[in-house]
């Protein structure tokens, strides 16, 4: 009787045991996870999600850690939260040290950052990058306690797709002007508004074209001056703050400074040309020897 | 004059129907405007439309927790 008694509790520590390692475990890989120019985490060739619970759909996910008084004061991951056990538990709690996400969640192809920098200069902030599950509706539903939690500097570089480009064409007395910056709304908490103007508007940097001049005179034709392209290097370096040059292309700009060229004076047919005058000096020098080698053979006569 | 009657219905619920879709074109091209909201202390933008998850996240080995706690107890 007693052996049967210690073969069932044998039995039944097997199926915990199992039953703990199928349950506990996380196979989730990071391999390497990176940021890319904007904040949106690209993962190494051996990524592989955590396995998920029947019903489930594995994912990771950005947690931002908060200083407690809200989801907009964002600050850097500074807890040290290293497993799923540590999110879950300060999971939205109202103090400090809190984790919230935004946004939706990625798999090993990334995960895509809800935050874009619309600045003049680059900004890092160090998140928490986890696994976590959604269920069958696409809601999130679960995170794994034993999956590590990974400290991840997320790199957002001013976004050159997102610029506001002001240019103004020039003519015969002032420059085409291209000013640089980034739109972000209206003032009064409305929606960009075109200008460059309000306090949330950045500007970055202005560029101009040279003076153009009506000169050479021409037959009606148009002078004209570009403002020269900026490479990406002087744009990361000397508009961005000294940003990642790979993340940017050459920003070149349509606006010119256009002066039309000036008819050239009409030659009054009165007024002998250049060659005209060469002529009659020469005539007139021609002349001069003339007269003179005449009156010499006079002289000799007598 | 029955005719009459009938056309001027016709063309009142048409200018009716046009005038409705115009107005709602443009409310729905007024939505793609993109609307910002900054991060504090920070230069982040994030759409407006986005907002923090506020889900009730379970323990995914939460039933094995509570069975060893059960056990323990």
């Amino acid at each position: 009787m007693i052996n049967k008694n210690l073969y069932i509790v044998l039995l039944i520590t097997i199926c915990f045991f199992n039953y703990q390692s199928a349950n506990a475990q996380c196979s989730a890989n990071f391999d390497g996870a990176e940021s890319s120019c904007n904040g949106d985490i690209v993962f190494g060739a051996n990524c592989s999600l955590d396995i998920p619970s029947a019903g489930n759909t594995a994912h990771f996910e950005i947690f931002y850690e908060t200083n407690g008084t809200g989801g907009s004061g964002i600050i850097d991951a500074t807890s040290g939260y290293t497993t799923g056990a540590d999110i879950l538990s300060n999971l939205n709690s109202g103090m400090a040290g809190e984790v919230v996400f935004f946004g939706s969640p990625g798999d090993c192809s990334g995960v895509t950052s809800v935050f874009s920098n619309f600045s003049c200069s680059p900004f890092t902030l160090d998140v928490y990058l986890s696994t976590i599950e959604y269920n069958a509706a696409g809601n999130p539903a679960a995170v794994n306690v034993s999956c590590a939690v990974q400290t991840i500097t997320l790199m957002f570089n001013p976004e050159q797709n997102s610029v506001t480009l002001l240019e103004t064409p020039g003519d015969c007395d002032n420059p085409a002007t291209a000013i640089v910056g980034f739109d972000n709304g209206d003032g009064a908490g409305g929606a960009a508004d075109g200008d460059l103007d309000d306090p949330e508007d950045f500007i970055c940097a202005s560029f101009s074209s040279a003076v153009v001049s009506s000169l050479p005179c021409g037959d009606g034709t148009t002078n004209s001056e570009a403002i020269p392209t900026v490479s990406a290097a002087d744009l990361a370096a000397n508009v961005f703050g000294g940003a990642d040059a790979s993340c940017y292309t050459d920003m070149s700009f349509t606006a010119n400074a256009e002066c039309p060229a000036e008819a050239c004076p009409v030659i009054d047919p009165s007024i002998p040309t250049m060659g005209e005058w060469g002529l009659i000096s020469l005539t007139i020098l021609l002349a001069i020897f003339g007269i003179v080698a005449i009156k010499e053979r006079q002289l000799a006569f007598e | 004059m029955k005719n009459f009657k009938r056309i001027s219905k016709v063309i009142f619920i048409a200018i009716l129907l046009v005038g409705g879709v115009i107005v709602w074109g443009q409310s729905s091209s007024q939505n793609q405007v993109r609307k910002l909201v900054r991060l504090a202390n920070t230069p982040l933008f994030m759409d407006a439309n986005e907002k923090v998850v506020t889900a009730t996240l379970q323990a995914k080995s939460a039933t094995f927790i509570n069975n060893a706690e059960n056990k323990s107890n």
